[in-house]
């Protein structure tokens, strides 16, 4: 017991003198001794003069595998050219730190990475600095398709680095059963639709769709949307209403697993081989391919009477606008945009489309530039658009209202009235800013 | 002069404590209820409880947590009161028994999750040990369980999670338990179960009402499994609907004031199953007066 | 009489063999979900010890490495991937079947098979892969580690010291309103923890105490200071009033006849009270996510992995990191649990 009280004033000590440690003020410190070890990792590098120091909040690479694979395999490379300690901190709601800084104009954060979606929102509320000199000074060429979300006006803010759309991804095994004539390469949603019936009468449900509730149902159904002509998000226009029935006649042939509604992702369906076929986010799409690219074919999305359809989004790298470290912030931008340094980022994460064209000028045969290839495919000759998350007051409402038509589908057995539907459209319309 | 300073003493004692909940959880809690109740305007108004009332949800929420809350609280207490009587025996190993009971508790509510997610996919542990023992050809689909299925489901889990600290609390209550009493019930002709009827459970009773309070507490405010086994809306329950309003939506004009209005109904709940069991039980207590 | 008791005797044992069973099993597959490669994690039906090695067949077709896996499901080999690319291999290997190996080694061992034939080779698995890689690919695991140390910590000191004063006054004092104190301490787990988060956020921002972990332990102690209020207020009815009588007769001042008397015999009960806060402090996952976001805990932590990965028995690694200290904690402190509950009530 006695050693209880000692080990508790003990305690109460350490503690005390890691109260300066705990206050948030404090820059980041080397890491606290850790109960289990680290595996060693050169993170100083060799001191001749002060390293300067870089800090890059992002919201891109929120998977471990990603940020394991930017600490291990890219930032190093940065690091030990130009002398820099990078501290890269991938978290969810940036906004509210970017607030948080600009209110106390205490800039810690350097580079930002941040979604399409988000970067009017970012541009307006001036957290980021144009980036002019720095993409004019750049040999590149950047795809058109984002022009609009990284500029305003004649000032360039974000350079983007990533894009991704949804695919197609099925197991060989599913094969046997395409509908005649139709190639996988290029299917049609009608094809789609006819291959997960097929395999329904023979082995049962085999299609992954993503169901939980505020996750992707609203980009499943947006990309379905596209290819019947839609707008983008809507509820009862007439593509939406043929994307709508598509899908019902799937629920009604019991072609989609019921399991789907547990998950917000295919992953775990497709590689326990309980489902065959999905349309989904071509990075879980890319997990899946990769963990055995030998069972899988990967195609850009199915076609409808408009054309390809996909949701598609883009990452940027852009300067906070009250950053300490300009001169570091440029050098990583180009570091990071040189087309062989992209390829690693894009092939080793989840497989992006690096949205430049020199580097797509490199894409070979491995998995992942075949993932990237098909997404390339679906950007440039597909129906693709943006998720406007700043036009509505909460998004993860107007995915509620997806989620709430599409679970009335199902328990319909796939079908849907018009007036639900234009109900539903009101709901959506009243999320509007 | 010593005495009128032991007169003060005690409220001394308790000022640190008292000041600490005034300001760190009176103050919010407060602040909640008036906000609950004013409109955006500022003024006194009672239409976000309409709002709750009428939202499509509000109802399964209900009927969920107040479910959940007696089904898991009756289940729970009956498996543990015969766990505890059976483990209230003095034998080898009785402590380590006692360690593994506690395993569980000390799992975090996310490890939990995974547990059990991992174990109910339709891939997933459970299957395969059903199907390695032959107990069954195909997987079960045990996730795509709706309604009150997918409620017993949750509280199956919470029981795993929760049943050793309930057992827990009941066998230190044994444990100290005068065995005299149980003695002279026996050599008076008493059967055991007349034994444990009539002499063990009154005196336990105390313990037993404390313990089943805190439980009824924490199961009307039962929502994290439900989030991580199902996501959001799909077996609602009423401090669900607050992280919905507070995690999921939190950007609505009317995001807030529902996570408000909500928690103040879920605290009236409890206040009043509170109040109701006690009177419940003192009434019955009245009887047993030894 | 011989009968019965057998009968006894068996539904004891039965009983305890379920009781075992029904907590060991879901925890010890809990266990080798955390040891599994990427490959296992899917493999059905699972063996349930991990595999330690694979069993590979490779084939040199058409320029390319026909890598093939063991199937247990299909009782043959399993074609994963096509490729001349050392590298791929080699992240191939690391990331879906947990063996290291390096270029040299892939091309020495592989190359036999470029003789037509096709090669049949077993390769290791590095069992703790999971438990490496977790601490290098999560954001400052080792931070968040000590960040979990010092919240529950801190949270400790202030139920501890809070609450075991109130509880003494409660069970030393007669006054007002001492009747209803007890209940009104319950009250306060009546309020969702979820709500008050929101709030206490606010409070926290305008004293700078957000993202601390004082901040974090100021709001779990809330609901633990009742907590060791009311049990110790029980353990110190249950120290004889005597004692301390005794005490002052031979002249020992309040402060010093609580410190060296009263306090030491409701040790056991304290341990068992910090046993609790530990545990709120360290399990705790969602209010951590609303007041420290960017300075988590490591239950924070995992909770976020397990969101936003697929990668479940990463995730598991981590949980099973993150149960460890309150297993152990747990077992310092089975023996005086009994101590603590024997006396409570209302």
């Amino acid at each position: 017991m006695k050693k209880f009280l000692v080990m508790l004033l003990v305690l109460s000590l350490v503690m005390a003198s890691f109260v300066g440690c705990a206050k948030k003020e404090e820059p980041a410190k080397a890491d606290q001794p850790a109960k289990v070890e680290e595996p060693a990792k050169a993170e100083e590098p060799a001191k001749v003069e002060e390293p300067k120091t870089l800090k890059i909040t992002s919201g891109l690479w929120s998977r471990p595998e990603e940020q394991q694979f930017i600490r291990e395999e890219i930032l190093p490379g940065f690091e030990n050219e130009f002398n820099v300690k990078v501290e890269l901190e991938v978290i969810d709601n940036i906004e509210k730190v970017m607030e948080a800084q600009k209110a106390s104009d205490k800039w810690t954060t350097d580079v930002v990475m941040t979604h399409s979606g988000k970067m009017p929102l970012y541009i307006e509320n001036a957290y980021v600095q144009p980036l002019n000199d720095i993409k004019d000074s750049l040999d590149i060429h950047f795809m058109d398709a984002f022009e609009s979300a990284t500029t305003e006006g004649n000032n360039s803010y974000y350079l983007p680095i990533s894009a991704d759309v949804y695919l197609l991804i099925a197991n060989k095994k599913a094969l046997p059963y395409l509908p005649e004539g139709a190639d996988v390469t290029k299917l049609t949603w009608d094809q789609y639709k006819d291959w997960s019936i097929n395999m329904a009468k023979e082995v049962g449900p085999k299609v992954s769709f993503p169901l939980m509730p505020v996750k992707a149902t609203v980009y499943q159904m947006g990309g379905l949307g596209l290819s019947y002509g839609s707008e983008f998000p809507m509820i009862n226009s007439d593509g939406m209403v043929d994307a709508w029935n598509v899908v019902g006649e799937m629920v009604k042939n019991n072609a989609i697993l019921e399991t789907s509604f547990n998950y917000g992702d295919p992953i775990e369906q497709m590689k326990s081989g309980e489902a065959w076929l999905s349309f989904y986010h071509m990075v879980p799409v890319g997990d899946i391919y990769s963990s055995a690219p030998a069972k899988y074919v990967v195609a850009a999305a199915p076609a409808g009477p408009n054309g390809n359809g996909s949701i598609a989004g883009a990452w940027g790298v852009g300067i906070t606008a009250g950053t300490k470290n300009k001169e570091v912030a440029d050098e990583f931008i180009k570091y990071l945009t040189r087309p062989e340094v992209l390829y690693q980022v894009a092939a080793g994460t989840g497989g992006f489309i690096p949205p430049v064209d020199e580097v797509i000028a490199q894409l070979g045969e491995e998995p992942k530039d075949v993932i990237m290839k098909k997404g390339l495919d679906t950007l440039q000759n597909g129906v693709v658009s943006g998720v406007p998350g700043s036009d509505y007051t909460d998004w993860g409402a107007v995915k509620s209202v997806y989620d709430t038509v599409f679970k009335t589908m199902w328990d319909n057995n796939g079908s849907l009235d018009q007036s639900f539907l234009d109900e539903q459209q009101k709901a959506l319309e009243a999320l509007e800013k | 002069m010593k005495n009128k300073f032991r007169k003060w003493t005690p409220y001394f004692l308790l000022t640190p404590a008292l000041l600490y909940y005034l300001f760190f959880w009176i103050r919010p809690v407060f602040n909640a209820f008036i906000g609950s109740m004013t409109d955006f305007d500022g003024s006194f108004s009672l239409r976000f409880f309409i709002e709750v009332f009428k939202e499509p949800m509000f109802s399964a929420a209900f009927r969920n947590s107040v479910l959940f809350a007696l089904i898991s609280v009756l289940l729970q207490f009956s498996i543990a009161f015969m766990m505890a009587l059976l483990l209230n025996k003095k034998f080898k190993g009785v402590n380590l028994l006692l360690f593994i009971a506690l395993i569980p508790m000390a799992v975090p509510p996310a490890a939990v999750a995974i547990l059990w997610k991992t174990g109910f996919s339709t891939f997933g542990w459970l299957n395969n040990i059903l199907i390695t023992l032959h107990i069954i050809k195909t997987p079960i689909l045990w996730m795509t369980a709706q309604g009150f299925n997918a409620l017993l489901f949750l509280i199956l889990i919470d029981t795993w999670t929760v049943l050793p600290s309930v057992m827990i609390i009941l066998l230190a209550g044994l444990q100290n338990l005068n065995k005299e009493y149980e003695e002279a019930g026996l050599i008076f002709g008493a059967t055991k179960w007349q034994v444990t009827k009539d002499i063990i459970m009154p005196i336990l009773k105390p313990t037993i009402i404390t313990a089943v309070i805190l439980r009824m507490i924490a199961a009307i405010q039962v929502w994290m499994i439900s989030v991580m086994m199902f996501g959001y809306g799909r077996v609602p329950f009423l401090v669900e609907r607050i992280a919905y309003y507070t995690d999921v939506v939190p950007m609505l004009d009317e995001s807030y004031k529902m996570s408000l209005t909500y928690s103040v109904i879920v605290t009236v709940i409890v206040m009043v199953s509170v109040v109701l069991y006690l009177q419940v039980s003192k009434k019955s207590k009245k009887e047993v007066e030894i | 009489m011989n009968q019965k008791s057998l009968i006894a005797k068996t539904v004891f044992y039965l009983f305890i063999a379920t009781m075992i069973i029904a907590i060991l099993v879901p925890f010890f597959l809990f266990l080798s979900t955390s040891v599994y490669s990427e490959y296992e994690v899917y493999e059905f039906p699972r063996k349930f010890i991990p595999r330690t090695s694979f069993d590979l067949k490779i084939d040199w077709v058409d320029d390319k490495y026909d890598f093939s896996v063991f199937s247990r499901e299909m009782d043959d080999y399993e074609l994963l991937i096509q490729t001349d690319n050392l590298d791929k291999l080699r992240r191939f290997l690391k990331r879906n079947l947990s063996v290291q190996k390096t270029n040299e080694e892939i091309n020495r061992d592989f190359s036999v098979s470029k003789n037509g034939e096709p090669l049949y080779l077993t390769y290791k698995k590095d069992l703790l892969y999971n438990y490496k890689t977790f601490f290098s690919i999560t954001n400052k695991a080792g931070k968040a580690v000590a960040n979990s140390v010092i919240a529950a910590g801190w949270t400790i000191l202030i139920s501890l010291s809070f609450g075991s004063l109130a509880g003494y006054a409660i069970a030393r004092y007669k006054f007002k309103g001492r009747e209803q104190l007890s209940l009104i301490l319950l009250v306060v787990r009546m309020f969702p923890a979820v709500a008050v988060a929101i709030p206490m956020l606010v409070y926290l921002l305008k004293m700078n105490f957000d993202n601390t972990m004082i901040g974090l332990a100021i709001v779990y102690s809330v609901g633990n200071i009742a907590l060791t209020a009311w049990i110790t207020s029980s353990i110190f009815s249950g120290i004889n009033v005597e004692l301390e009588e005794a005490s002052y007769v031979f002249g020992a001042t309040k402060l010093q006849t609580f410190t060296k008397i009263t306090l030491p015999l409701a040790v056991p009960g304290l341990i068992a009270c910090s046993m609790y806060a530990f545990l709120a402090a360290w399990n705790d996952s969602i209010t951590a996510l609303i007041l420290s976001n960017n300075n988590p805990t490591l239950s924070l932590v995992i909770y976020k992995a397990i969101g936003s990965s697929s990668a479940i028995q990463l995730s598991a690694a981590g949980a099973v990191i993150l149960i460890m200290p309150a297993l152990v904690f747990t077992f310092i402190i089975k023996n005086y649990i009994n101590q603590m509950w024997g006396e409570v009530k209302l």
